[in-house]
């Protein structure tokens, strides 16, 4: 009886033990949790932004000009390409809002210095402008696409296309060029897998490569690690340096054509593989032209749309189209050469790091308002220590330019409460140049 | 030529030569000197001097009786012995000398030239049985007699020969050379103290001989058995040894102490604690070691290569333990059907009847096989079995109130197993994988005889209760456990049988052995919770099952076992006084135990069968092996209710015993099921075969001899991140949580873990409760995966972290590889990046990088200045110096060259406090034992 019991019982517990339901299984690790490969971008309260043009030598030297809407400490890092060579470093700060510059012959003078801008808040911004035998000057990049695309330049007699890829990253690079002009798409195999160290740059001349080219438009895709590509067109004695964009199916120009500067070109690429319409809106001081050109843009065909036939003075473009295209601006003319890209969305608040007026250099703020109503933008001509404010009214459908006349100002903050887009140039003796503007995006 | 006359007036005296001779007599036992004084009396050569040495009023009354002088040392014995004597002849009290014993004693010794001679030492009661024809030794001068047990004196040994050393019972000496060597050492146990002497004169130049020509009696037994003289043995060598031998004879000595006290466990005696004693012993007494091994040597003329001449090869004390063996075998042999191991192997066809000691062979082989790894190599480093810290100080410091390093360290308390092993680690010279390599065969032998022993309580036999036990070590439920890397099961399963049959099993009549079984119990159950702390109530469970299904008597078992219990607590402080039994028993992952259904239906098939098909007691002993064996399955199946893997390991270690004694009860059940017919021999059958599928399946264990645990994945694995020469930074690890070393923490889902290359070691296995630092680390991890950071080495370098690894590949790798500071190390097999940032776990404001010393830091030679900050969780008891909290670590200003963690003062005297009532209950436990081994 007693074994019956015993056994009953051990049985009761062993078909408890087997019928004990099975612990919720562990979730799987990350899961739901999107990571996506990431590019060069930064978080907006500690950007970092690359700038792969600086270069300080005995004809030449840059200064970074910094701007920042918070506090912020800004922390220069220029990499030597020389295997387990310590980097150049320095600092500075900025009051928030504020700006500040770094000249970049007190750190380093070894010509080109590719480096980057780290911010300890923000939002904030950087840019570079080239002083010297050349005038030119654009924005530093803090986030960019997997594919770079730079619309504009060419390679007929007397100019030069030299694209730049800079890692700033400890890991060795490799990228893939590829590019497309009026006559088709480039065979540029041998720029299959470039490699870039890291640390280093490379550059990549187009004269020889690609002869006598009118309008080419060259995209840079980041098969391993991370680079920031920059490309730079020389015509006659003077240079633009631009960095790369993605693609947008809008572009506003704020600028095309100044005084001086006799042609001023917008070239459209179109990397797809479909006919895309594209339709340009001009815009001057007097008002809109809406709708002033349509073309269609064969698939990976580069449209080079020239606007010196303009009538008028300066003028600012609106590109749309019917799927994503790459887009730049190229001017020339007596003053130099200018290259930049574009905006691919007004907004409401604008940084323009290292814009001033200094010496015999005319630096020019460029305000776009492709809206139907009139807008009013506070410009604060940032300075070390304080921010001069004035507002600037400008009306539906117009380019407004702003002179930059305090001495002081090292950077400009743009604010409005309609979307706008900005972007400035500076001419010199030595040449002229275009810089974008860097929207601040709403948080 | 003298005239010497014998004490006796009723001897006649003879003519002899002219040597003089003074008997001294070594006296403590007043019984035997009578007699011995008789037979001195007795010697045809007449002894003109005899001196009794030691002893109180009743000795000196007896030798007064006797004529004798009596002095109170050899000291003063010896200088009472004057020019005109020319040997010295030293006794025992218990040696009655043949009468003609002195008179060959000094004819011999004079003729052959020899300066010390022995005599033929025969049992005084049995003059035929052979005690001592003098001594070879080996190399760590133990003796080895070369007598079998029980010898008979056939004049086999009847050649004046050169010997290593002579019996101390009847030894006759050159004055000159007694009073050159300073006499015999009387702190030394006899046999250890006539070898020592022996090895001074012999360092002299001097002969040794035994003359067997010369017989004494001896009333006693002359074993040198007793711990001390393994103590002498010791103080033999260093007195006599050049520093060369020595620097291999000494740990030599000590190594096979450890293995004699292993390899002797399974005849039932446990002479480790006398081992450890015996060294104990020397320590106090080196600086007069010292001082007689200066007088020793100085003006040696010979080397210990004279020495080496009489030694025999090997050890003799594992020569004795083979022979032990041996006669073992011969004793499980009745009726003389066979003589021994060797004849059961020639005679092959003859049937053995009595197999339990092939079946404990096997079993001793089965543990030594099955953990090859262990203890050829090292422990495999895989999850939460991780190697002790290099320095045992250290390990126990940080136990005792100190920092405990795992991740970004924290004062809380580490658990008592790091204690219980550092322990150990401190008796083996400090060599962590010889102390766990120890514990580890140690534990598989424990465990398999002590559920043979425990089933002898109800009359199982031997044979089914080895195998019982293998299946305890090796069973399902080891496999479950070790298989999840958790090594510390091995000692808690090796220890449980013990403590429920130290509890189970008849009480000692003697007051001071059921004090011995009481602590030896206490200790057992202190043992199990050391080890799995959870597992504390597991031997009260399994006595309690005993006493709900169990006969006789028992319900008294489960107060005893309740006191047992209570009484082992203390052994686990402090870690006790802190621990929240319910995290306990929550913490790791949910406890589900899955065992496999051919394990199952084994299992079933054991109990049901010894349960069904047992006589009354195997039924009853099975059926409580099944209780046991079922509940521990339900608590190892109770993750859905919140428990955790600290509850399924003690819930294995109740279903390894119960699964055990289940399988004994079967195979007894079926060893007699003739005794039984019908369905209950069937029954019996079918539990005997479920036992033999259960202990056939053990032998899975056996294979790739990791005592069930799985391939080693650290070793030498982060070897890149700690090179000679540099002090580490830290390594981030990440993983699933199952791949990591001990326990992690997750982001995610994802596991990670912070620890010092080129492994964490088991005082880092378990990481403590979350702190500040451990928070802003989650916080930083949580940034990068935001994307919110591309310095991320400069941010992990304040966590003194120098290197990033994943332990598979994982999409968060690509968040690192876009750090603008870390760098891809891509010639390893798993991804793997470095900071450039320099990262130092401690480093002063001048940017010295201070040296891990323990828990602790240092500074490099050249010193440094400036405040040192210690990136480990913030605590005020970082110093010396002025401390601050700087973020969540450490900033401590200080002028001295080293950085320590303040111990806690209360927890420090708590782990005292523990290790005092552990000796406590190893004195208690050993000292009957001790006693009874004295001769």
């Amino acid at each position: 009886m007693k074994r019956a019991l015993v056994a009953a019982l051990i049985l009761a517990l062993g078909v408890l033990a087997a019928a004990l339901p099975t612990p919720e299984p562990a979730p799987e690790p990350l899961a739901g949790l999107i990571i996506d490969r990431p590019g060069i971008d930064s978080p907006v309260d500690a950007s970092i932004w690359y700038c792969p043009w600086a270069q300080a030598n005995a004809g030449r030297d840059s200064f970074f000009g910094v701007a920042s809407i918070a506090d912020a400490d800004a922390e220069f890092t220029f990499p030597v390409a020389i295997p387990g060579e310590p980097p150049d470093e320095a600092s500075t700060e900025t009051l928030g809002p504020g700006a500040s510059i770094l000249t970049l012959s007190d750190i380093a003078q070894r010509g080109d210095s590719p480096g980057f801008v780290e911010f300890s808040d923000g939002p904030a911004a950087a840019g570079v402008t080239v002083i010297g035998e050349v005038l030119t000057a654009d924005t530093c990049v803090s986030q960019g696409p997997d594919e770079w695309f730079f619309a504009g330049g060419s390679t007929l007699s007397g100019e030069r296309m030299t694209l730049r890829l800079f890692n700033p990253f400890p890991e060795t690079a490799k990228v893939t060029v590829t590019g497309f002009s009026e006559i088709g798409v480039e065979a540029l195999g041998e720029l299959r897998s470039v490699s870039i160290n890291s640390r280093s740059w490379r550059d990549i001349d187009f004269e020889e490569m690609l002869r006598q080219r009118q309008a080419l438009v060259i995209s840079v895709r980041v098969d391993e690690g991370l680079v920031v590509p920059a490309m730079s067109y020389s015509q006659d004695d003077d240079e633009a340096w631009w960095i790369g964009s993605g693609l947008s199916s809008e572009w506003e120009f704020p600028i095309v054509r100044t005084n001086g500067l006799e042609t001023g070109t917008v070239v459209v690429g179109n990397p797809n593989l479909t006919e895309v319409t594209v339709t340009v809106d001009l815009y001057t001081s007097e008002g809109p032209e809406r709708s002033a050109f349509e073309f269609n843009l064969a698939p990976e065909t580069p449209l080079r749309i020239d606007l010196g036939s303009v009538s008028g003075g300066a003028v600012g473009v609106r590109i749309s189209a019917t799927a994503q295209v790459a887009a730049g601006v190229v001017a020339s003319g007596e003053a130099g050469t200018a290259v930049t890209g574009g905006a691919e969305a007004p907004a409401r608040v604008w940084l323009l790091p290292g814009l001033r007026s200094v010496g015999l250099n005319q630096a020019t703020l460029w305000l776009l308002n492709s809206g139907f109503e009139q807008i009013s933008v506070t410009v604060s001509e940032l300075t070390g220590a304080a921010a001069v404010n004035s507002q600037v009214l400008v009306e539906p459908g117009t380019q407004v330019a702003v002179p930059i006349s305090e001495p002081d100002a090292l950077g400009v903050l743009l604010e409005s409460n309609d979307p706008f887009t900005a972007a400035w140039s500076v001419e010199g003796p030595s040449g002229v140049a275009y810089s974008a503007g860097l929207a601040v995006i709403d948080e | 030529m003298l005239n010497l006359m014998s004490i006796d007036p009723t001897t006649t005296t003879e003519r002899l030569g002219p040597p003089g001779v003074a008997a001294v007599v070594s006296a403590g036992d007043p019984g035997p000197l009578r007699r011995c004084l008789e037979a001195i009396g007795s010697q045809v050569y007449g002894v003109a001097k005899v001196l009794v040495v030691g002893g109180g009023d009743e000795i000196r009354h007896i030798a007064g009786e006797f004529d004798a002088a009596w002095r109170p040392n050899l000291r003063a014995a010896v200088s009472s012995i004057g020019p005109e004597f020319m040997f010295v002849w030293a006794l025992r009290e218990r040696a009655i000398p043949d009468p003609q014993a002195l008179r060959v004693l000094v004819q011999d010794t004079q003729r052959v030239g020899a300066a010390i001679a022995g005599s033929k030492i025969v049992d005084a009661d049995r003059p035929e049985l052979l005690l001592s024809v003098g001594y070879a030794t080996d190399a760590f001068a133990a003796p080895y007699r070369g007598l079998l047990p029980e010898e008979v004196d056939q004049q086999q040994y009847d050649v004046i020969r050169d010997v290593a050393a002579i019996s101390g019972v009847s030894v006759l000496i050159r004055r000159d050379l007694y009073l050159g060597l300073g006499g015999i050492d009387r702190s030394m146990a006899p046999t250890s103290a006539a070898i020592d002497f022996c090895q001074r004169a012999r360092l002299r130049g001097a002969r040794v001989v035994v003359i067997p020509g010369s017989v004494v009696g001896y009333d006693g037994d002359e074993r040198p058995s007793d711990w001390r003289e393994r103590a002498g043995e010791v103080r033999a060598m260093i007195k006599a040894y050049s520093p060369l031998t020595l620097l291999w004879t000494l740990p030599l000595a000590f190594l096979i102490g450890l293995v004699e006290g292993v390899g002797r466990i399974p005849f039932g005696r446990f002479p480790l604690p006398g081992v450890i004693a015996a060294w104990l012993w020397n320590i106090p007494r080196l600086p007069t070691a010292l001082r007689q091994r200066r007088q020793a040597r100085r003006g040696r003329e010979v080397g210990d290569e004279e020495l080496f001449r009489y030694q025999v090869a090997g050890s003799a004390r594992l020569r004795l333990l083979w022979d032990d063996a041996m006669l073992r075998i011969r004793d499980r042999f009745s009726e003389g059907v066979l003589s021994g191991f060797a004849d059961a192997v020639e005679a092959g066809q003859q049937r053995i009847q009595r197999p339990a000691f092939f079946v404990g062979s096997l079993i001793v082989l089965f543990a030594f096989v099955a953990t090859r790894e262990v203890w050829t190599e090292h422990l495999p480093l895989v999850g939460f079995s991780l190697p002790p810290a290099e320095s045992a100080i250290d390990t126990l410091e940080s136990y005792a109130g100190g920092w405990n390093p795992a991740g970004l360290g924290s004062p809380e308390v580490l658990r008592p197993a790091v204690a219980g092993v550092a322990l150990l680690q401190l008796v083996t010279f400090g060599s962590g994988g010889l102390a766990v390599a120890i514990i580890t065969v140690a534990s598989f032998l424990g465990g398999a005889f002590g559920v043979g022993r425990l089933l002898r309580i109800w009359g199982i036999r031997s044979v089914a209760g080895h195998f019982a036990g293998s299946v305890l070590m090796a069973g399902p439920a080891v496999i479950a456990a070790t298989s999840g890397t958790h090594w510390s099961i091995l000692p808690a399963m090796g220890a449980l049988p013990w403590a429920v049959r130290s509890v189970l099993g008849s009480r000692p009549p003697a007051r001071t052995d059921r004090m011995a079984t009481f602590a030896g119990a206490v200790i057992a159950t202190g043992l199990v919770a050391v080890f799995v702390p959870a597992a504390l109530l597991v031997p009260l469970v399994a006595v309690t099952a005993w006493a709900v299904l169990g006969l006789g008597n028992r319900w008294i078992a489960v107060g005893r076992m309740a006191l047992v219990t209570l009484v082992s607590l203390p052994l686990l402080m402090p870690w006790i006084l802190y621990v929240d039994p319910l995290d306990l028993v929550r913490s790791g992952v949910p406890a589900y135990w899955e065992p496999a259904w051919p394990a199952i239906v084994a299992v079933a098939a054991a109990a049901f069968g010894s349960i069904l098909g047992g006589d009354r007691t195997i039924a009853t002993v099975g059926g409580w092996g099944a209780l046991m064996a079922v509940v521990g399955a339900v608590l190892a199946r109770t993750g859905d209710f919140g428990m955790g893997e600290e509850l399924m390991l003690a819930a294995l270690l109740l279903n390894g015993l119960g699964v055990a004694v289940a399988v004994g009860a079967a195979l007894e059940a079926m060893a007699r099921r003739r005794e039984t017919s019908g369905w209950r021999s069937l029954a019996a059958l079918a539990g005997g075969l479920g036992a033999v599928a259960l202990v056939v399946g053990t032998f899975a264990l056996a294979g790739p001899g990791r005592a069930g645990l799985p391939g080693d994945t650290l070793t030498g694995t982060f070897a890149f991140a700690a090179p000679p020469g540099a002090e580490p930074s830290r390594v981030l690890l990440f993983g699933d949580a199952s791949t990591l070393p001990g326990t992690s923490r997750e982001i995610d889902g994802l596991g990670y873990r912070v620890f010092v290359p080129p492994y964490p070691t088991s005082a880092e296995a378990f990481l403590t409760e979350e702190r500040l630092g451990d928070e802003v680390l989650h916080s930083l991890l949580e940034d990068l995966i935001d994307g919110r950071s591309r310095r991320a080495g400069a941010a992990l370098a304040e966590f003194g972290i120098g290197w990033v690894a994943f332990t598979e590949p994982s999409p968060l790798e690509a968040l690192f590889e876009s750090q603008l500071d870390l760098v891809t190390l891509r010639s390893l097999d798993f991804p793997v990046f470095r900071n450039e940032a320099a990262a130092p776990i401690a480093r002063s404001s001048d940017g010295v990088v201070w040296l891990a010393e323990g828990a602790g830091y240092s500074a490099p030679v050249g010193g440094s200045t400036g405040d040192v900050f210690v990136a480990a969780n913030a605590d005020f008891r970082w110093g010396p110096g002025k401390w601050s909290q700087s973020d969540w670590g450490n900033l401590i200003s200080t002028t001295r060259s080293e950085i320590r963690f303040s111990a806690y003062g209360p927890r420090r005297l708590a782990a005292f406090g523990a290790l005092i009532w552990f000796l406590g209950l190893g004195v208690a436990f050993f000292a009957p034992r001790l006693r009874g081994s004295r001769p």
